[in-house]
């Protein structure tokens, strides 16, 4: 069943509701408002560089969390967000389902706009009833769970039989072995993203070593083991995704770039979460953005 | 029209968005690939691409026969191990047969095959891992059903079979064979052949088609009757097919009783022992004949 069917530029966006989005247009693809857009409401996590150790659970983490960080103001968020057509996704980056959250998800469901959220495994536990009852309410369509290996794998049945549950890993950060492990313990769909030399990694990445090379190697195993397997820019960069598909296969499944990155906590836009281009809001809008990009 | 396809996810990354997504309806778009050990090395084996009929379209053997055909040739085998190497990600790729029968993984290519494989670069990539790219060994000694050759096409997402039209089957016997277009007589014998090579036809009607060394060290094949379109051509009026027992013997028994002292090279010989035969078969209602019946059903 469609959940958008809208019309974008010179195309026609339809997306349904296990996630599937299929644009069609003539020529080359010009889009009026992107096809979505990511957005960070918080700066804090519990998993985030701890200022009285000065350490972090996830080391890598190249947002930059902080166990002392701050939430976005929502209201600021809300009216950068007007004038966008509904059918378009956001993709928020939430480290805690807040009650603030819960409303912004429950007033951007209102607008037609798709909401997909992503958190940490180590924080499912915590907030699962609160992110059933978001997902039974229809705010929350797609579910990301960022995977961490060193956490005890305590995923609620529920949310690993919910459709449009993906896991987020990392490759090179995340062992390929326990990855692919993940298929066996009832993870369906996953999201493979790259290692960003950005944010706490910075000068980190090392794609030589046994733990990377390994990705590269059997990345394809992946295609097997799970019902859908998905990647990031990044990923499909430093794993030479290309080179599984022919050029027709890959101009149809490579979506290209059709998003940005809003920073609602520092109030900024830029190309993506690792680009050092920012641009205040206050200098610009969602929709001026996005034509600059273009 | 261009077309943009995401399958079976929601864009959740909040940091860089979903490029591409492999669900599974369009897993059959991603080309094959092999997987080095745990030490980046792929190891090409080889392997023995004899007479029989076979058809490949994995990346592994179809890699291990360009390496066979290639073997001896330094500039084709180093192509071959770079474009491994490109497509895998593999660090090191070793040759481990030889072309000594005594050797460690003996492998060879019948003469028939030798340079088939393409010899440039992008060729033999598609070559070995395209899965709509297909390796087939033939033999010109015995018959290939009719649905050899049609593989399934992968293509604008779909998996293509083969869309056949009529099918072949014979009564009492498990095994059929299908077409594409309503077949001919010779399309029809070729089937038949095909189907009933190897396959013996009891006394009592039954089929029998163990190809095992027991069975074939225990078979009674002087009482076994075999298809032949040779010794009696198909009634193709009435879709019969027409399985023989061995006759010579008989004839044999026969001529030993009365021309048992004749030399074996004279008129009163072997080729009198031939006469006996073609008289046993022409009789009529001859037992040295089994009618099974075919059909040719429209699907």
């Amino acid at each position: 069943m469609l959940i958008a069917d809208y019309k974008n530029g010179n195309a026609r966006v339809k997306i349904s509701e296990t996630g599937t989005r299929e644009i069609t247009f003539e020529g080359d693809l010009e889009l009026d408002y992107p096809l979505n857009i990511d957005i960070r409401v918080s700066s804090q996590c519990a998993f985030g560089l701890n200022p009285k150790t000065g350490k972090a659970f996830c080391s890598f983490c190249h947002e930059e969390a902080r166990t002392d960080g701050s939430e976005c103001d929502y209201n600021a968020l809300m009216n950068q967000l007007e004038g966008l057509p509904p059918g378009i996704e956001l993709a928020i980056g939430g480290n805690s389902l807040t009650d603030n959250l819960v409303k912004f998800l429950a007033w951007a469901n209102r607008r037609g706009y798709i909401c997909n959220l992503t958190i940490n495994q180590g924080h499912v536990q915590r907030d699962y009833a609160k992110l059933m009852d978001c997902i039974s309410e229809g705010y929350i369509k797609g579910l990301g769970i960022s995977y961490r290996e060193g956490l005890a794998f305590n995923v609620p049945q529920d949310l690993l039989d919910y459709e449009n549950t993906v896991f987020h890993v990392i490759a090179g950060i995340d062992s390929f072995v326990s990855v692919e492990a993940l298929a066996k313990q009832g993870v369906k769909k996953i999201l493979i993203l790259g290692e960003k030399d950005f944010g706490f990694n910075k000068g980190n990445v090392d794609l030589s070593t046994q733990k990377h090379k390994e990705w590269l190697w059997w990345t394809r195993k992946l295609f097997d083991d799970f019902s859908a397997v998905s990647f990031d820019n990044l990923a499909l960069e430093q794993l030479r995704v290309k080179r599984f598909f022919n050029t027709e296969a890959w101009s149809v499944f490579n979506q290209g770039e059709h998003s940005f990155y809003i920073n609602a906590v520092e109030k900024y836009f830029a190309p993506s979460s690792r680009s050092p281009k920012k641009t205040k809001w206050i200098d610009s809008n969602v929709l001026s953005y996005f034509k600059e990009l273009l | 029209m261009g077309k943009l396809i995401r399958k079976n996810v929601f864009e959740t990354n909040s940091s860089s968005s979903h490029s591409l997504s492999i669900a599974d309806e369009t897993k059959e778009f991603v080309l094959d690939t092999i997987y080095p050990d745990q030490n980046g090395v792929i190891e090409l084996t080889g392997g023995e691409f004899g007479w029989e009929w076979f058809k490949h379209n994995d990346a592994q053997t179809k890699a291990n026969y360009a390496a066979v055909d290639f073997e001896g040739n330094k500039d084709l085998v180093d192509m071959l191990d770079e474009v491994i190497r490109e497509q895998t990600g593999a660090e090191v790729v070793k040759h481990a047969f030889t072309g000594d029968y005594d050797g460690p993984n003996w492998s060879y290519i019948d003469h028939d095959s030798v340079g088939l494989v393409p010899r440039t670069k992008s060729e033999l990539k598609n070559f070995i891992f395209n899965k709509n790219s297909w390796l087939f060994g033939s033999n010109d000694n015995s018959t290939a059903d009719p649905t050899f050759y049609d593989v399934p096409e992968i293509k604008d997402g779909k998996q293509i079979l083969p869309d056949y039209k009529y099918e072949l089957t014979i009564e009492g016997y498990k095994k059929s064979t299908k077409f594409k277009e309503q077949p001919d007589k010779e399309k029809i014998e070729e089937a038949l052949d095909s189907l009933l090579q190897g396959v013996y036809l009891s006394n009592n009607g039954a089929f029998d088609d163990d190809s095992s060394i027991m069975a074939q060290l225990s078979r009674d094949r002087r009482n076994a009757f075999e298809f032949s379109t040779w010794k009696k051509p198909l009634d193709l009026e009435n879709n019969i097919a027409f399985f023989v027992k061995d006759a010579w013997s008989d004839a044999r028994d026969e001529w030993k009783v009365e021309f048992g002292n004749e030399d074996w090279q004279g008129e009163l010989g072997y080729k009198k022992v031939r006469e006996i035969e073609e008289r046993l078969l022409s009789e009529e209602n001859s037992p040295y004949f089994k009618g099974v019946k075919f059909y040719i059903n429209e699907l």
